[in-house]
């Protein structure tokens, strides 16, 4: 059984004595202050203790392995299509900046900033990929809204204001597309994913400036293999 | 090499694939296995995604909720549709309720583990 963060699977299915693999980008969590902090800290106990009966705890990053955790970096969709497809497909003309909020319609303030700064027409193209939660309607920009492929637009995009999700920010460092990423303030993990890539919440408040700046940066791919290196792991457990 | 011989050579290579075709085909066996992938946010099911990718002869059965199961639904996988975790609260960019939030993954946990039992 593999679960990517999925706590009550790997808990069952210890029970059982199956065999499970944790896929997690975090060990630990940060949500709260005070008081509440003391029921987080027994929470964390109880992760801890889940995580260390793993099999193998695989982490999408780079770096030494410890115990039953093994790193294996960047774990990110690939494309079979080249940039210049893409752009054709997606019908990006223009220099082309994709703003991205991921699952929820927490990041709804990225977008309206984006949006301020941008209130008419301009020498960019600006394109929404605002997920499956956020029902608003944006008539000025072009609203992708819910997609399967959001690596592929993310590659074809000059640039990428999105919020500081881990895989957003491997896909766009894969690729090599100049990003922003804002955090949700007081989401320790995305503050944590930010300030590693230089940014912080506060960046929203010099967000043009940034914009201007980052659209004339150079793409820059880092190529990864956490993929394969995640799926040899867990073939070789199956087999 | 004469017609005959040239023909029987090309009959017993034939033979030889369609052998190792067959012998391959009884000797592949494919395992089931079982992905859980967190339906908080989307980056979860993305990178699961792309293990699944690199996988071979393996029948991967997705568990997860909401957007996560719609993306797999979109791309044709194996998907139950079974989570509904709890929403993060953000006003203008920042995250309320943060103590509240914990509070309802946990009862999220626990809702999965006897959904997963059942399963």
């Amino acid at each position: 059984m593999v679960s990517d963060e999925d706590f009550a699977s790997l808990t069952i299915s210890q029970e059982k004595k199956i065999p499970t693999v944790l896929v997690t980008d975090i060990l630990e969590t940060r949500f709260t202050n005070g008081f509440s902090s003391i029921i987080e800290k027994k929470m964390n106990k109880s992760m801890k203790k889940i995580i260390e009966k793993c099999n193998t705890v695989i982490i999408p990053e780079v770096g030494d392995n410890e115990g039953n955790i093994i790193r294996v970096g960047p774990i990110v969709r690939q494309t079979s299509f080249s940039r210049s497809n893409l752009r054709e497909k997606f019908s990006f003309d223009k220099k082309t900046i994709v703003v991205a909020i991921g699952g929820t319609d927490a990041g709804l303030f990225l977008i309206e900033k984006v949006l301020e700064i941008f209130p008419e027409e301009n020498e960019f193209e600006i394109v929404l990929v605002a997920g499956p939660s956020l029902k608003k309607n944006f008539k000025k920009f072009r609203n992708l809204g819910f997609v399967n492929n959001l690596h592929e637009i993310i590659y074809a995009a000059d640039l990428l204001i999105s919020l500081a999700g881990k895989s957003t920010i491997d896909e766009a460092k894969e690729f090599g597309t100049p990003s922003i990423f804002i955090p949700i303030r007081g989401h320790f993990e995305q503050e944590d994913n930010a300030k590693e890539e230089g940014f912080v919440f506060e960046d929203i408040n010099r967000l043009e400036e940034l914009i201007y700046q980052k659209i004339e940066e150079k793409r820059n791919p880092v190529k990864s293999s956490g993929a394969q290196k995640a799926a040899k792991i867990i073939q070789e457990l199956l087999n | 090499m004469s017609p005959e011989t040239y023909l029987v050579k090309i009959h017993l290579n034939f033979e030889t694939i369609r052998n190792l075709e067959i012998s391959s085909g009884f000797n592949k066996i494919m395992i089931d296995m079982d992905f859980f992938s967190s339906p908080i946010g989307l980056g979860h099911v993305t990178r699961d995604i792309a293990i699944a990718n690199n996988l071979t002869d393996i029948s991967t059965n997705f568990v997860t909720g909401e957007g996560a199961a719609k993306i797999l639904q979109n791309l044709n996988f194996n998907v139950e549709n079974v989570y509904m975790p709890p929403q993060f609260i953000v006003e203008n960019g920042g995250l309320k309720n943060s103590a509240k939030w914990l509070w309802s993954y946990f009862q999220y946990y626990k809702d999965c583990k006897k959904n997963q039992t059942k399963l």
